[in-house]
């Protein structure tokens, strides 16, 4: 009983199981009404500053960035900060907050980079030591800021000038928000000195400012400045901080006999503002930190290369600020990598990665910071930050590296670094994990408003699922990228620009278009009207046809239509608003029904006459292609003689006067005139007397490279005119006569070619044997059966005789009682089939085709067979496949391809979606 | 007793450093008041009592009025309407086919100084009125095209540049002009070169050095009325710090007349030597900066582009001063900020102008009146003069204003900003910049409306005596005759 009971839960699981999965899609990602409801939400809120005053954030996974991860969390806002964050459990959601439901997203708090030359990069002041110079003051709040935003960077440290000993004092801001006061969190944070080579070569000061004083203060002697050398640098650093720290606090001020930037620079130094020293090579950093430890400087190390130096103090102390490290790579650049620069003075230097590990181990880790090589790499920094990892950081310290710990290094840990109540409301949303190579911003947040939302341009979109069907096998967690209406890349990885747009369905199969080889729909009604073999039926196709949307609802994408009057030409086009042609005709349609003998002759004589017009034609080919040559060997006798008779003249007219202008004529006469261009010898020599033999050649030269169709007799009156004036001219080979054009037996051409094939429709198993005999062996075509009924029966000589097979609108017959399923039969003889509905149903050829399934078909020789193999029925190679290069057809499963639980969740043709489950139309 | 009617106290404000020239300055301005009075008393009283006649009269503080007169005595608008007796006393002015508008008032304009910048950076002792030639074509041109009030303010490119003055266009000599001595302070944030945190640090320290300054010079005025009340309180006279905007429009500027002629160099004199002499000739020679954070007197801020604009409001919130935004071009993207601030801004005089976006690499059509009157910011318009501008058009004061009309600025709007705005934010709204009973008699005497391309300045007044006529104007006759050749 009890095994019973657990065989029974476990038969239950699965589709119990599909059935949650089911759910979970449709809740999160179909635009169902939940998601479309909160989409609007946040396109008010990003319009109207009032609606997200108060606002709960729902998200998969949230980040708080001092190392926790909360998973299904909400984060409530207020006015801008942060009032609740936690599981969805423990935070309830009070009325009026507005929802937004991101639980697709992880959530991570705004980034902030330690340190940045966003202030006026570059700008130096003339003087060396300007302790007074506020980065802030450079700052421009109006610039535009979108590229740093959209990585997620919310708040930046701005540095002053990156070349001069003591350029002045950092400052902390916002890269957004509601007015310029919010957005300066410090705008003194940091004293920053530099003790690297960038800051040796200060200019020379010829010309002091002069104040409103000069009556009583002289001007300055002209003097160098410091720094040449490390040396003179540290040493007048010592001198510097001395004299700042023996300065009298109350007497000094005002007193012009004092120096400003001495006053500036002990005042700073009094009220215990970080030091922010840049050293990189191991005897600055020694420097630095003699520095630091002599004048008890709160320091914060920057842009070290090697840790040694730093490994040894007690980072428990407050006095050690901490440590920015700088990646020492430029994203995308191959020099400066790691191990292949040598230009330094390091014998090795150490990889950021392994620096950090080594502070790490020091204690310091939550000491750290990150800072980049360049301004420009900032759109990168969660990629530079993630290399990190490779030291043996976690992800969740890696993530500090970028918030909570700059925000405390930068004293701002009470405005943002975290995502925790109180704090400013300043996060970013995120697709995926925060250090996942392919993860995207999705929005990014400052004061509770969105300052960023990925704009994802529709020239690339990527869909992703749970598996995709490519190359006969599926492929787990796989994504398809478009571009262009084309498949650019398929598999685990693709490859897409940052700006593609992405369409994730978890858990779904992507599957390429379904071809019905036999569709009603496609003329806005059935068409059963006898046509001419020679229409094109794709002139006739219906737009916004709901008979079409109704097929490629259930996943077709290509069909391949007929007249039910037969014989009938075949046009295959895409299901889409606007069907599109891909080949007119695609094959011509036969059958072989009725009265089997008088369809024979009947059909014989029909054939016989398509390949009698075939013939001639291949004749004419043949005849034309003779022509050819003896036009060829025409033509260079014709150069041969002509060349012969200019001489002639040219050697008559030399005779008589020999103007010097002539010198210049006769080597272009002389030059063989077959290497020229046609028209080129035409005008050359058009002043020449004898115009007339070289006039006849362009006409000559058309039916060389013209079509021999059309227009060759008529060509053949002036090369004729041209050859009776002189006897002696070589004799111009007449044009083959083409055979007279039946447009009625112009597709047969084709057939016969072997350009097209025949389908021909045999509803039993003597009339497929008809059709062997006569379209097979007797005319040697192409053929493809269309039918099932029989098929049980001769499907060995189906097999050798070389046809293939459309199957449809049965799949599934019952003879003497026994079940016959004829793709399965089909399949078994190795003979390549594809699949017809024949009938309005067109959607239900999924479920046909899965109850073939059920009855023993295996499902990828199914998918197959509707996708690539019927479109390599008729050549139509570039649909049916998900592969580079292929046409972006496809459609997208909720579950198994032909598993009775999957719907079809999405119809993409062309690279567009025609069909959104849940979509309105 | 007109000329001098609106001398400020800071009137004296010593032009140079030097203690020395005191006696000499002293003299020269008191034999110019001297001159002045006796001139007034001995001449003839009230020589142009007018009454115009107008077919439309643009009193711009209210509503038009068809076929109105203008009672004009004592130099002032006396009465305005439409019905008015005309006393037979009064020479009569027909201009019944024609528009009067009141003169109108270049709000910021570096023109009528024979030189617009100075070398040195930091030279707020400055006064424009030193450097002011009334025979420069800027005035000439000025009245030709119907302003008749002028702030003259020193250029844009030093960074504490000295200070304005607010002129009539119309006078021989600088102090027949004036109608305001100490209009503001000009203060650039515009680095000449290098660093933008340099230029704002050196600033900042000018700031820092002018509010230390006046600390002690309370300090020193507190001491001293609690000892003695020796009449040694001087120019620190009222150190209680009002609100910036109050004391502009009501207090120093206009009030004090011939008063500030009084005052003399306090701390020059009581200076001792050494040090301390060069403390107190450095704190006089700033007491335009300290004026500035006492709120005395307002500043000019120009600034380049938006990062300025940014940086100039936290300047003013940082110590607390008024100030008079002048925009450059590419100051637009602070558009929103300052309609938040709710300041009324000076616009660069290249109106329209095409800038490639630098991501994008657009080219795109900015025009700054659309653009701020979008972002709900109100503006008033400079005349172009410099040699670098793109159409001669931007050189009329008017042309700016209908400039704006063409993309949208209602017509009333732009009247008043050519009028009645500008005149209120330098704070002499009471004098000019409409027409009503007790306003100066500045008006503009022309042939249709005065936003038409087509319309002349017929006759030009200021202080109700005719500056302008255009059926004098032999440089306009000689330009119009040669121009068919």
């Amino acid at each position: 009983m009890s095994t019973d009971r657990r065989k029974m839960v476990a038969g239950w699981i699965g589709p119990v199981g599909w059935s949650v999965m089911l759910l979970a899609i449709v809740a999160a990602v179909c635009p169902c009404p939940a998601l479309s409801a909160a989409a609007d939400d946040a396109a008010t809120g990003a319009s109207s500053t009032n609606a997200a005053e108060r606002a709960a954030f729902r998200v998969g996974e949230l980040w708080t960035g001092d190392g926790q991860r909360i998973a299904d969390a909400v984060l409530l806002v207020a006015d801008g900060k942060i009032v609740a964050v936690g599981s969805v459990d423990s935070t309830p959601i009070p009325t009026g907050y507005v929802l937004h439901d991101r639980r697709g997203m992880t959530m991570i708090p705004g980034l902030i980079l330690a340190e940045s030359g966003l202030a006026e990069g570059g700008e130096d002041d003339e003087l060396a030591v300007t302790p007074a110079v506020r980065a802030v003051d450079g700052f421009d709040f109006f610039a535009p800021r979108q590229e740093l935003l959209a990585a997620g960077v919310t708040t930046v440290q701005i540095s002053p000038g990156a070349a001069r000993l003591l350029p002045g004092q950092g400052s902390v801001v916002k890269l957004a928000g509601e007015s310029i006061e919010t957005r300066v969190l410090r705008s003194s944070e940091s004293l920053r000195v530099l003790l690297t080579a960038a800051a040796f070569s200060p200019p020379t000061v010829y010309e002091p400012p002069v104040g409103a004083v000069s009556e009583v203060r002289p001007l300055l002697p002209t003097q160098p400045q410091l720094a040449g050398n490390l040396s003179g640098a540290v040493t007048g650093l010592q001198a510097l901080f001395q004299a700042a720290g023996e300065l009298d606090p109350a007497a000094s001020l005002g007193t012009a006999a004092n120096d400003v930037a001495l006053e500036t620079l002990a005042d700073i130094l009094r009220q215990g503002k970080t030091v922010r020293l840049t050293a990189r090579s191991a005897a600055e950093l020694q420097a630095a930190v003699d520095l630091a430890i002599r004048f008890e400087l709160p320091a914060l190390i920057v842009q070290p290369r090697a840790t040694a130096a730093l490994e040894q103090l007690d980072w428990q102390a407050d006095a050690w600020r901490g440590v920015i490290l700088s990646p020492g790579v430029r994203p995308g650049r191959l020099e400066g990598v790691w191990g292949l620069a040598a230009e330094d003075e390091e014998p090795r230097r150490q990889t950021a990665w392994e620096m950090a590990a080594a502070l790490v181990s020091a204690g310091a880790g939550d000491k750290l910071a990150l800072r980049l090589e360049s301004d420009e790499d900032i759109p990168h920094v969660r990629y530079l930050a993630a290399l990190l990892q490779q030291g043996g950081l976690s992800a969740e310290q890696v993530l500090s590296i970028l918030t909570a710990n700059p925000a405390r290094l930068l004293g701002v840990a009470d405005r943002v670094g975290r995502l925790a109540v109180g704090l400013d409301a300043d996060f970013v949303l995120l697709n995926g994990g925060p250090l996942l190579a392919a993860t995207r911003v999705e929005a990014t947040y400052v004061d509770g408003q969105a300052v960023y939302e990925s704009q994802a341009s529709a020239e690339t979109r990527v869909v992703s699922a749970g598996a995709v069907f490519a190359n006969g096998q599926m492929v787990p967690q796989g994504r398809v990228a478009v571009s262009g209406g084309k498949i650019t890349s398929v598999g685990a990885q693709v490859s897409a620009p940052l700006s593609a747009a992405h369409d994730h369905f978890p858990g779904a199969v992507i599957v390429p278009g379904l071809i019905d080889l036999g569709t009603v729909v496609g003329w806005g009604a059935p068409v059963s009207e006898r046509l001419p073999l020679q229409t094109k039926m794709g002139d006739y196709l219906a737009m916004d046809d709901e008979a079409i949307a109704a097929a490629r609802r259930g996943g077709i994408t290509t069909g391949l239509l007929s007249s039910s009057s037969l014989p009938s030409p075949v046009v295959a086009f895409k299901l889409g608003d606007r069907p599109r042609v891909i080949q007119d005709p695609v094959a011509l349609r036969f059958e072989v029904r009725g009265n089997l003998t008088q369809v024979e002759s009947s059909l014989r004589r029909t054939l016989q006459a398509g390949k009698a017009y075939h013939e001639s034609w291949v004749k004419h080919d043949a005849a034309m292609a003779d022509y050819q040559v003896q036009l060829k060997a025409y033509e260079a006798e014709l150069a041969k003689y002509e060349a012969e008779k200019k001489a002639k003249e040219a050697a008559a007219a030399g005779g008589e006067a020999k103007p010097p202008g002539d010198a210049s004529d006769k080597p272009a006469g002389d030059k063989p005139v077959a290497d020229k261009p046609v028209g080129d010898a035409k005008s050359v020599e058009s002043g020449t007397p004898n115009g007339k033999p070289t006039d006849a050649k362009p006409a000559d030269a058309k039916p060389a490279d013209g079509k021999p169709a059309d227009g060759t007799p008529a060509e053949a009156k002036p090369a004729d005119g041209a050859a009776t004036e002189d006897p002696a001219a070589p004799k111009k080979p007449a044009a083959p006569q083409p055979p007279r054009a039946q447009e009625a037996l112009e597709p047969y051409r084709a057939l016969f070619g072997g350009k097209i094939p025949a389908i021909v429709e045999a509803g039993d198993a003597l009339s497929i044997r008809l059709a062997l005999k006569l379209f097979r062996q007797e005319f040697s075509l192409q053929t493809i059966l269309a039918g099932g009924p029989g098929l049980e029966q001769v499907a060995s000589e189906v097999a050798t005789s070389g046809a293939k097979f459309i199957v449809g609108p049965e799949l599934f017959g019952r003879v003497d009682g026994q079940s016959i399923n004829y793709p399965q039969v089909l399949a078994q003889q190795q003979v390549p089939f594809g699949f017809q509905t024949k009938s309005g149903a067109a959607s239900g050829l999924a479920y046909a085709i899965g109850f073939a399934v059920h009855q023993g078909l295996a499902d990828h020789e199914a998918l197959s067979a509707a996708t690539v193999g019927a479109a390599e029925l008729f050549g139509l190679g570039s649909t049916g496949r998900l592969a580079p290069g292929h046409e972006a057809d496809l459609v997208v499963l909720s579950g198994p391809p032909f598993d009775p639980s999957s719907q079809v969740l999405a119809v993409m043709i062309d690279g567009q979606w025609v069909y959104r489950r849940g979509a309105k139309p | 007793m007109r000329i001098n009617k609106i001398t400020n106290g800071l009137g004296i404000t010593p032009a140079v450093v030097k203690g020395r020239c005191w006696t000499g300055r002293w003299t020269r301005l008191a034999a110019v008041v001297l001159g002045s009075w006796l001139v007034l008393e001995a001449g003839p009283v009230a020589a142009q009592d007018l009454a115009i006649k107008a077919g439309r009269i643009i009193t711009v503080s209210g509503p038009e009025i068809e076929n109105g007169v203008i009672l004009i005595r004592d130099g002032r608008i006396a009465e305005v309407g439409a019905g008015l007796a005309i006393p037979v006393d009064l020479r009569v002015v027909d201009a019944s086919q024609q528009v009067v508008m009141p003169g109108m008032v270049d709000p910021h304009s570096a023109a009528g100084l024979s030189q617009a910048n100075e070398r040195n950076a930091v030279v707020p002792f400055l006064s424009v009125v030193d450097g002011i030639d009334p025979v420069r074509s800027y005035f000439e041109e000025s009245r030709r095209n119907g302003v008749t009030t002028a702030a003259v303010v020193p250029g844009n490119s030093t960074m504490i540049g000295g200070q304005a003055a607010i002129l009539k266009t119309a006078g021989s000599y600088v102090d027949d002009m004036l109608l305001v001595r100490s209009a503001g302070l000009k203060i650039s944030l515009q680095p000449p070169s290098g660093s933008r945190m340099s230029h704002l640090a050196k600033l900042r320290r000018e700031f820092e050095t002018a509010k230390r300054q006046l600390a002690e010079k309370e300090e020193k005025a507190k001491k001293a009325e609690a000892g003695e009340g020796k009449a040694e309180a001087a120019e620190g006279d009222k150190p209680v710090e009002k609100p910036a905007e109050q004391a502009l429009v009501e207090g120093d500027v206009v009030s004090r007349e011939g008063e500030g002629l009084q005052d003399p160099p306090a701390e020059g004199a009581a200076a001792g030597g050494g040090a301390s002499a060069e403390a107190a000739s450095v704190a006089a020679a700033n007491s335009a900066m300290q004026d500035l954070l006492s709120g005395k007197i307002r500043a000019f801020v120009y600034c380049q582009n938006a990062a300025d604009v940014g940086q100039a409001f936290r300047l003013m919130d940082e110590y607390q001063f008024a100030a008079i935004l002048v925009l450059g071009p590419e100051c637009y993207p602070a558009a929103g900020e300052i309609a938040k601030r709710g300041a009324t801004v000076i616009l660069d005089p290249t109106l329209v102008f095409w800038k490639r976006d630098p991501v994008t690499r657009k080219e795109e059509k900015i025009v700054l009146p659309t653009i701020y009157r979008e972002a709900g910011v109100k503006f008033l318009f400079q005349s172009n003069d410099s040699d670098s501008r793109q159409s001669l058009g931007s050189s009329y004061f008017w042309f700016q204003a209908a400039t704006a009309v063409s993309y949208g600025l209602s017509r009333e709007e732009a009247l008043a900003a050519l009028t009645l705005e500008p005149a209120r934010l330098l704070g002499i709204d009471s004098f000019v910049g409409s027409i009503e009973p007790g306003r100066d008699a500045d008006l503009v005497i022309l042939t249709g409306d005065p936003l038409d391309v087509s319309t002349w300045v017929e006759t030009t007044l200021v202080n109700g005596e005719v500056v302008y006529q255009r059926a004098d104007d032999w440089k306009l006759k000689l330009l119009l005759e040669a121009a068919p050749q």
